[in-house]
């Protein structure tokens, strides 16, 4: 009886002693994450017609160290040199204002078709480079009017966008942009009233690859009111502007892999996802591309077939 | 597998099947064949080494406790040992083909253990196989008393554990779908409870377990890496026995005996968690939530005649976690579920000339998913969302052993397995806008095997040589692969051998989960136009070492494993295939998915301990396992998930007396890759929403420098438990208690990024899951 009842002291005290053990648990703990060397990141866009080239160079902030602070640290005595495949060099200069590098094209057009590469030197860093094509822009893309429905007090219009004749097998990605401007005549006490309205066909498409696809068609919508109160208001739509943005393949990967990045942040059902860059020794992208805007009258539209 | 290499080992087969042809022509020689069972229940014994010393020959007795040796006409002792049994030799004289059923008794002494351990280690050109009895896995400390053979085989060196307490295997560099676990034959496509936390099995309804993880048989096929094959007990033949279990969450019952005494036995086991009735009466009427599962192992095994046995098994088992609340005019429900059915039914058949026939039918099924139910009470209008995933098997296999020549076991036989895949189903139900729509996902693909295999024994050389067809066909696709494998060895002296294996396996069906444990985002998927099969080729060498006089088994062994077409997630893969941008795209599991090559390698050490009063073991790994996809890491390999460097465990049960035992674990592990980003910066678009061109900052975007760049906390935790019994008038008493984590490390169990709210500074959170937990069960047996 002696043995059994020490037994069972020890038992009450084991299970005392482990719930308090449990009941003073911190089963969560911050942890400091190792300071590793920052990279450098470059952001530059290359499109022809530019009048000047801009180019952000900064520090990575390491995370957990200097990241409370919100603004990237610039490089600023670097050697920014672009130089076009013809062997012309335009060497960008620093400007403590812009907090970036700049130099104008007066010299130096940028060219569709022509490849560029970006050197970078630093006593502080291995020597970053990169390099890009500018694409050519792409001119065939065109609004149709499909349908409109009316909804009693406003009426919706349906358009779609085509970006048509798309040779395949070669880099085509594309964003685009499209919107309808046109006039607005109100009627109220002190008589008529005529202004501009803007509206978005849509703010802006997908990303698009267009690798594999010939023809690709964004569907767009806008409405109009058709009573206002207490002014009675009547809405002309003029036009129908597109934007088309045909980037390099760099530039696409570098906007599609942080649209999954955004995706995926704070989200555990989403795996993570790496940035694109395609500089080397740095982070970030060198890119270039195309930008054609063509504006399509509504009326021309609506008789179309 | 190029053709030449093909060709090599088909004529090495050959070889060994005509090679003892011509030996066996010299004499006359008869079968001596038989099922080895226990002698108090009737139970078979699978796995008992049956061991001829004047020829240094053997055999083991297969899942059914049936063996068959061919051996010259004469004279023999044959010697029958077993774990925990005493050893049987019996002096036979062969003149004719002999049937020889054997009854083991079980040993209380041990002094058959040292001869049990020498041959286990030394008379078998098995390698990479982990056979552990049953006594000392229920013996081992686990999560919360409960008896848990998944959590004891992560002990086992090559073998690793996912995150802490989850029941997922990764055997040897390789993932967790690439584990074939089979239930009295049945597959078993989730082997866990509650996220993993708690395994499928339940000990009391287990007879045997064993894990190959290289050196595979050619009976064995269908996955990667290893292979955990658990028969279910037969339930006493003889007598009426029953065991309940009391413990902090679950409760479990096993009762078994004679249907027909010596004729018809059954065994019902069950086991039933009631955290939600504990939570239930604190919940307030509106709102209440729950998690329970129950799972049900029955098995009745019934004697046709001496030569003929059936058995009809089933496992069913069902996760459950919900939440339910209510306000004036609506309720709502909603949960995730998991379930397992499987049944299985077999007719054994020994026929004269030690030929063994055994035919199998088998169902198999698993679905997980979600389900989202409201119903507006004044309306009388639901909206319910049913989401499901799954995968439904038919099998119909059959093995067939027998010995033709002196010292030769020769296996073959084949298998069918429709499989019927639905992955990503949904169905909703929206009364509210009177809508009905359904997603019936299905894929039906046909796997098959054909497989022969020949087991040779003689003095100092042993080998299995075997040769396995694999088979698979889906729509508009069709693979016939050979896949050889291959065992030698060569006794050095009596207790100690060296041994070789290479293996090649195909694997047709994928699993895609980003956890160790079991979740509704996981999903079981085939091998597809655009997904080929994975396949491996695995080579091993090994040193095995009986030490007599400590009755120990020391084991080392190193391997090398590359694999092909292995899948992984793409970066930025959403696991509920569900586009928040877009949501009216339908994005196919494929998209999600990416194809790479693995590579593993290490070295392996385990000193094994069966029996006695302090009985146990030591297993170290070194292992090193990288993976490369061209889309991920562009293109540079990484370290794979869960790759550990060093994985040690220590197992130590000492018996005090018959009626105290005491048990303790201890395991250390380095940690384990994760990615998490060390760098941020402001991202830059090269025009903004409204497509003004320029340089206009963005987001601000993290920056990995490589996937799994970031090795966790190294991890250990010394876990005890001791076991106090009592026999009683009717039965005995069993009070089981325990200690998890028992200094109280706090062990990751998974990160993740967050800002400190003083500094401002983001910093790595750890979060534990499992600080010290004490255990206390009440088993109660009669």
């Amino acid at each position: 009886m002696r043995i059994i009842r020490i037994k069972r002291k020890f038992v009450i005290a084991t299970f005392l002693f482990a719930a308090s053990f449990f009941a003073c648990s911190t089963l969560v703990e911050d942890m400091e994450l190792p300071f590793l060397t920052p990279p450098v990141i470059v952001h530059a866009y290359l499109y022809p017609g530019m009048t000047e080239i801009n180019l952000v160079l900064h520090q990575a902030r390491v995370i957990g160290h200097d990241d409370s602070h919100y603004s990237d640290d610039p490089v600023r005595d670097a050697n920014v040199v672009i130089i076009s495949e013809y062997g012309d060099s335009l060497l960008l200069e620093y400007s403590d204002q812009r907090r970036q590098y700049n130099a104008s094209t007066e010299h130096f057009p940028v060219t569709a078709g022509e490849s560029y590469f970006l050197l970078i030197t630093h006593p502080d860093f291995d020597d970053v480079k990169s390099n890009t094509t500018i694409p050519f822009g792409h001119k065939s893309f065109y609004p149709v009017f499909i349908d409109s429905i009316d909804h009693g007090y406003r009426r919706e219009f349906f358009v779609d966008c085509y970006i048509d004749s798309i040779s395949l097998s070669s880099e085509n990605y594309f964003q685009f942009f499209a919107e309808v401007n046109g006039t607005v005549t109100c009627w109220g006490e002190e008589g008529a009233n005529e202004d501009v309205f803007n509206r978005d066909l849509f703010d802006f498409s997908p990303l698009i690859d267009a690798t594999i696809e010939s023809r690709i068609t964004q569907t767009g919508k806008f409405s109009l009111p058709k009573r206002t109160f207490p002014d009675t208001c009547n809405f002309f739509p003029q036009t129908i502007d597109l934007k088309l943005f045909s980037m390099d393949f760099h530039s696409y990967q570098y906007l599609e892999s942080i649209e999954e990045f955004l995706d995926a942040s704070d989200n555990p059902f989403v795996q993570p996802q790496t940035v694109y860059t395609n500089i080397t020794n740095g982070y970030g992208v060198f890119g270039g591309y195309s930008l054609v805007e063509r504006s399509f009258l509504w009326d021309e539209l609506l008789a179309e077939p | 597998m190029g053709k030449k290499h093909f060709l090599i080992i088909l004529f090495l087969l050959w070889q060994c099947l005509f090679g003892a042809h011509l030996v066996a022509e010299q004499t006359s020689h008869y079968s001596l064949s038989g099922f080895v069972k226990d002698s108090l229940s009737g139970e078979s014994i699978p796995g008992a080494h049956v061991y001829i010393p004047d020829s240094q020959t053997g055999v083991v007795t297969n899942n059914y406790g049936f063996y068959s040796i061919m051996l010259p006409e004469g004279e023999h002792t044959v010697r029958f040992s077993f774990v925990g049994y005493r050893e049987k030799e019996a002096v036979i004289s062969l003149n004719s083909n002999k049937r020889l059923d054997v009854p083991m008794v079980l040993s209380i002494e041990l002094e058959t253990v040292e001869v049990t351990a020498r041959q286990s280690v030394a008379k078998s050109p098995y390698m990479g196989m982990i056979e552990l009895p049953m006594s000392q896995i229920t013996s081992t400390s686990s999560l919360l008393g409960e008896r848990d053979i998944m959590k004891v085989f992560q002990l086992m060196p090559g073998v690793q554990g996912g995150s802490e307490g989850t029941g997922g295997l990764f055997v040897r560099g390789g993932g967790n779908d690439q584990n074939l676990i089979i239930l009295d034959d049945a597959i078993v496509y989730n082997a866990n409870h509650l996220f993993g936390f708690f395994s499928l099995f339940n000990g009391d309804a287990i007879k045997d377990v064993k894990l190959v993880k290289g050196g595979f048989p050619a009976r064995y096929g269908g996955r990667l890496s290893s292979v955990m094959d658990i028969t279910m007990r037969d339930g006493d033949m003889q007598n009426y026995k029953g065991e309940i279990g009391l413990g902090i969450i679950s409760s479990r019952f096993t009762a078994e005996g004679p249907l027909k005494k010596g004729q018809t036995s059954f065994l019902l086991s069950g086991r039933r968690t009631y955290l939600d009735q504990l939570v239930t009466p604190f919940l307030p009427e509106e709102e209440k939530m729950g998690y329970y599962f129950y799972d049900l192992n029955a098995k009745v095994n019934h004697k046709i005649n001496d030569n003929q046995r059936l058995y009809v098994s089933g496992f069913f088992g069902d996760d459950s976690f919900y939440t339910r609340y209510s306000e004036p005019g609506e309720q709502n429900r909603n949960g995730l579920r998991w379930n397992n059915a499987l049944v299985s039914l077999r007719m054994a058949s020994a026929f004269p000339g030690g030929f063994f026939m055994n035919n199998t039918l088998l169902f198999s099924q698993y679905k997980t998913g979600f389900f989202y139910e409201r119903i507006n009470t004044r309306e009388d209008q639901k909206y319910i969302l049913d989401y499901y995933t799954g995968i439904r098997d038919y099998t119909l296999k059959t093995d067939m052993i027998f010995s033709p020549f002196p010292f030769h076991t020769v296996r073959f036989g084949g298998q069918g397995i429709y499989h019927h895949f639905s992955p990503g189903s949904f169905e909703i139900t929206n009364e509210f806008a009177n809508e009905q729509e359904n997603k019936k996902a299905s894929i039906h693909t046909f796997e098959g095997g054909a497989y022969i295999e020949n087991e040779f024994q003689k003095g100092k050389w042993m080998y299995n040589a075997g040769l396995r067809l694999s088979m698979y066909h889906t729509s508009g696709r069709g693979y016939v692969r050979p896949e050889p494998r291959f065992m030698a060895g060569y006794n050095l002296t009596d207790n100690q051998s060296l041994k070789a294996s290479y293996s090649h396996m195909n694997q047709y069906i994928h699993l895609l989960s980003n956890t160790s444990g079991a979740l509704p985002t996981d999903l079981w998927l085939p091998v597809s136009g655009n997904l080929p099969a994975q396949s491996s080729n695995q080579i091993s060498l090994g040193w095995h070492y009986g030490l007599k006089k400590h009755q120990l088994e020391l084991t080392v062994e190193s391997f090398y494993k590359t694999s092909d077409n292995v899948l992984t997630y793409r970066d930025g893969a959403n696991f509920f295939f569900f586009d928040d941008q877009n949501p009216d795209a339908d994005i196919e599991w494929e998209d999600n998915v990416t194809v790479g090559q693995s590579q593993a390698y290490g070295f392996e050490f385990l000193l094994h301990k069966r029996k006695g009063k302090v009985n146990g073991w030591l297993a170290y790994t070194w292992s090193k396992a990288d993976v490369q996809f061209a889309e991920i890491n562009q293109g540079e390999s990484y370290p794979a998930n869960f790759d550990r460097r060093h994985d040690l465990a220590l197992v130590l049960n000492y018996e005090f007396s018959p009626r105290i035992q005491f048990s303790m674990t201890w395991v250390y592990m380095t940690g384990y890759p994760i990615t998490i980003p060390y760098h941020t910066s402001y991202s830059f678009k090269p025009w903004d929403f409204d497509a003004h061109t320029g340089l206009n900052q963005f987001v601000q975007v993290d920056y990995f420098q490589n996937r799994n760049n970031f090795q966790t906390q190294n991890y250990h935790r010394l876990d005890i438990s001791a076991s106090f019994s009592k026999p009683l008038k009717y039965g005995t008493r069993i009070w089981e208690i325990g200690l998890y984590n028992a200094y109280n490390r706090m062990n990751p169990f998974s990160y993740d990024m967050a800002t400190d709210f003083v500094t401002k500074k983001r910093v790595l959170r750890k979060n534990t899951l499992f600080p010290i937990i004490p255990s206390i069960s009440y088993v109660r047996k009669f």
